[in-house]
C-alpha cells in the first residue's frame, strides 16, 4: 500500500514538472511505472525506481539549471525519505543540490537548520539511521563556529534521549572536532579555543551523568574515549607550559579511576546491566592507559587502590580471561 | 526513551483468569485509567495496538501478587508491573528506560490515583471509563527517565524488593495457560486484532510493518 501511494504522488509531481524539466525524463518513468506495477511494487522494485529517477534528474537538471528547480528537488528528496529513510542514493542527491544551492545563496545558515532538522525528523522514525547522520555529519563544513556551538546545544536533548543510538554521538564528535579545526585556523581562533574548552569539559561532565544514569551503554563510553583522549593529552600539554605543582592530568585520571570503582561497587541487577556496565568501564580504562605511555604509568599508579586491571577484568567477565591476558600482555 | 502505555488496573481477587472448569472465561483485571502513545505506529495499526496494549496490561497485572515488582520482555518493549495491596500499574517502556526509574514512576502512579481517587477502586465491578488527564501527563512528562529519578523517595524501598524478571510473557502465565487461548477468549481484541496475533505467532513478523 505504501508503495501505490508513493508511484501516485510521483506520477503527480512529474507531471506538474513535466512543463518545466523537459520530457524525456518523464518518458523514462512512463516506461517504469507500468513494468513496476506489474510486479506489484516491492520494496527492491522501488529502491530501483528511486535510484534511477534521480539519476536522471541529475542529468537533466546539470543541464537546464535552475535556482527554484533545486529547491523542489530537496522537496522531492524529502518525499521519497518519508518512505525510504536510509535510500542511500536520495541523501546523495539531497547533497548535489546542496552543493550547487551553496554557490547562489546567501542564507546558508537557514537552509542548514532545516536541513538539520529534517535529518532529525527522520532519524526519529527510523532509529540507527547511519546515513541520514552522515548526511547531517556532511554539513558541518558549511557552519560557521556559532552554528556549530548551536547544532551542539541543540542535539543534546535528543542524544540523552536516545542513548543507544551511536550515529548521534558520532555527530556530537564531529562537532566538537570541527571546534578545534576552527581554533587552529581562523582568525578568531582564541575565542574558538576557549569555546573548545569549555565545551569538552561540559560534554565530559554530561558524559558522565549519562553513564551513571543508563548501565551499560557501550555509545556511552566510546564517547567518552573520544573525549578522554583529547582531553588528557590537552592537559599533559598544558603542565609541559605551567608553573604549578599540581598536575591537572592526574587528578582527571584520578576521577576516571573513582568512575571505575564507583561502577565495581555498584549492586548487581536481575537484566545483568551492572556486569556489562563493570566491563566497559574496565576496557575504558585499560584503552585510556594504552594511549600513551606516560599515561599507562599514571594509570597503572592510580589503579592499585582499585586492584589491578587484569583482576577487575577477570571479575567483571570471567569468561573472556583468555581475552585479557592477551591484551594485558601486549 | 519512550513510554507507551501506562495503565491502572484493579487486579480481581479471584486469582489469575484461566479457563474455569466450566469452561467460562476466567475472571481478569478491571481497567481504572488508561493513557497510551501509539503515535509511531502505522496510522492503520493504532486500533490493534491499543487493543494488544489492553490485553497485555490485564494479562499481566492479573498475574502480579500483591506486593509483587516484575518485569517482562514483550517484543521490543519491557512491561513493568507494580501490584501495591490489589492495585496495580503498568507500564510499557521501550528497551533502554532504566528499570529503576520505570519503578520510581509506577509509585508515583500509584500515589496519585489513590489521592485522586481514594479508595473507591475497591468497588469497582467493571472497566471504568473516567478521565484521568495526570496519566497522560505523565506518559510526556516521564519520557526523559531523568525526572523519574527525581521521584527518589522511594529509593530505599526499591532496594530493598527484588524484581522478577521475565523473558517473555508466557513466562508470566499460570502453568497450563497458554497464550493463545486467552487471546481467543479476550474481549479486548477484535477478530481482526486475533486474527493478526495468529499470523504473527505463525509468521514471526513484528507489529510495525511500515
Amino acid at each position: 500500500p505504501n508503495s501505490q501511494f508513493l508511484f501516485f504522488e510521483f506520477s503527480w509531481y512529474f507531471f506538474e514538472l513535466n512543463v518545466h524539466i523537459g520530457g524525456w525524463s518523464t518518458q523514462v518513468l512512463q516506461i517504469l511505472f507500468p513494468i513496476s506495477s506489474l510486479y506489484n511494487a516491492s520494496y527492491f522494485h522501488t529502491r530501483l525506481i528511486v535510484t534511477v529517477i534521480v539519476l536522471c534528474r541529475k542529468m537533466v537538471l546539470s543541464t537546464n539549471f535552475n535556482l527554484s528547480h533545486l529547491k523542489d528537488e530537496l522537496r522531492l528528496c524529502a518525499l521519497i525519505l518519508s518512505y525510504s529513510p536510509k535510500n542511500e542514493s536520495t541523501w546523495s542527491h539531497r547533497r548535489w543540490v546542496i552543493k550547487n544551492l551553496a554557490q547562489h545563496l546567501q542564507d546558508m545558515p537557514e537552509l542548514i537548520d532545516k536541513e538539520s532538522l529534517l535529518v532529525k525528523d527522520m532519524a526519529e522514525k527510523s532509529k540507527m539511521n547511519y546515513r541520514a547522520w552522515r548526511h547531517r555529519c556532511w554539513l558541518i563544513p558549511y557552519m560557521k563556529t556559532k552554528q556549530v556551538l548551536d547544532e551542539l546545544n541543540k542535539s543534546k536533548k535528543w542524544a540523552e534521549l536516545h542513548v543507544a543510538d551511536n550515529c548521534s554521538f558520532h555527530y556530537r564528535r564531529s562537532l566538537l572536532l570541527a571546534l578545534l579545526d576552527g581554533a587552529a585556523n581562523r582568525e578568531d581562533s582564541l575565542i574558538c579555543q576557549s569555546e573548545a574548552y569549555l565545551m569538552w569539559k561540559e560534554e565530559l561532565r554530561w558524559n558522565e551523568t549519562l553513564i551513571r544514569r543508563y548501565q551499560g551503554r557501550e555509545s556511552l563510553w566510546n564517547h567518552r574515549r573520544f573525549l578522554s583522549q583529547w582531553w588528557v593529552q590537552h592537559l599533559l600539554s598544558c603542565e609541559e607550559t605551567s608553573l604549578s605543582n599540581e598536575s591537572l592530568a592526574d587528578l582527571f585520571l584520578s576521577q576516571e579511576i573513582h568512575l571505575l570503582s564507583d561502577c565495581l561497587g555498584a549492586p548487581g541487577d536481575e537484566f545483568g546491566e551492572t556486569r556489562v556496565q563493570v566491563e566497559l568501564a574496565a576496557l575504558y580504562i585499560l584503552w585510556i592507559s594504552e594511549q600513551d605511555a606516560a599515561v599507562k604509568g599514571k594509570v597503572e599508579e592510580r589503579l592499585k587502590s582499585v586492584g589491578s586491571l587484569k583482576e577487575v577484568l577477570a571479575r567483571a567477565c570471567p569468561e573472556k580471561s583468555r581475552l585479557w591476558t592477551h591484551l594485558l600482555h601486549c | 526513551m519512550k513510554i507507551t502505555a501506562l495503565v491502572v488496573l484493579k487486579p480481581s481477587a479471584g486469582g489469575a483468569g484461566g479457563s474455569s472448569s466450566s469452561g467460562g472465561q476466567g475472571s481478569e483485571a478491571l481497567v481504572l485509567a488508561n493513557a497510551t502513545d501509539v503515535s509511531h505506529f502505522g496510522f492503520f495499526q493504532r486500533g490493534a495496538a491499543r487493543e494488544f496494549i489492553v490485553f497485555v496490561a490485564r494479562t499481566v497485572a492479573q498475574r502480579t501478587q500483591p506486593g509483587q515488582r516484575q518485569s517482562v520482555q514483550h517484543e521490543e518493549y519491557k512491561v513493568h508491573s507494580h501490584n501495591r495491596n490489589g492495585l496495580c500499574v503498568v507500564a510499557f517502556m521501550d528497551d533502554h528506560y532504566p528499570v529503576r526509574s520505570a519503578f520510581s514512576l509506577l509509585n508515583k502512579v500509584l500515589d496519585e490515583y489513590q489521592k485522586a481517587f481514594g479508595d473507591a477502586w475497591k468497588a469497582a465491578t467493571a472497566d471504568s471509563t473516567q478521565e484521568w488527564p495526570f496519566l497522560m501527563e505523565a506518559l510526556t512528562k516521564f519520557q526523559d527517565p531523568a525526572e523519574a529519578d527525581k521521584l527518589t523517595k522511594i529509593q530505599r524501598d526499591l532496594d530493598e524488593t527484588k524484581i522478577i524478571l521475565h523473558k517473555t510473557i508466557e513466562n508470566v502465565l499460570q502453568r497450563g495457560e497458554r497464550l493463545d487461548s486467552l487471546v481467543e477468549k479476550s474481549s479486548d481484541l477484535s477478530a481482526a486484532s486475533q486474527f493478526i496475533s495468529k499470523l504473527q505467532r505463525a509468521l514471526s513478523f513484528s507489529l510495525h510493518i511500515v
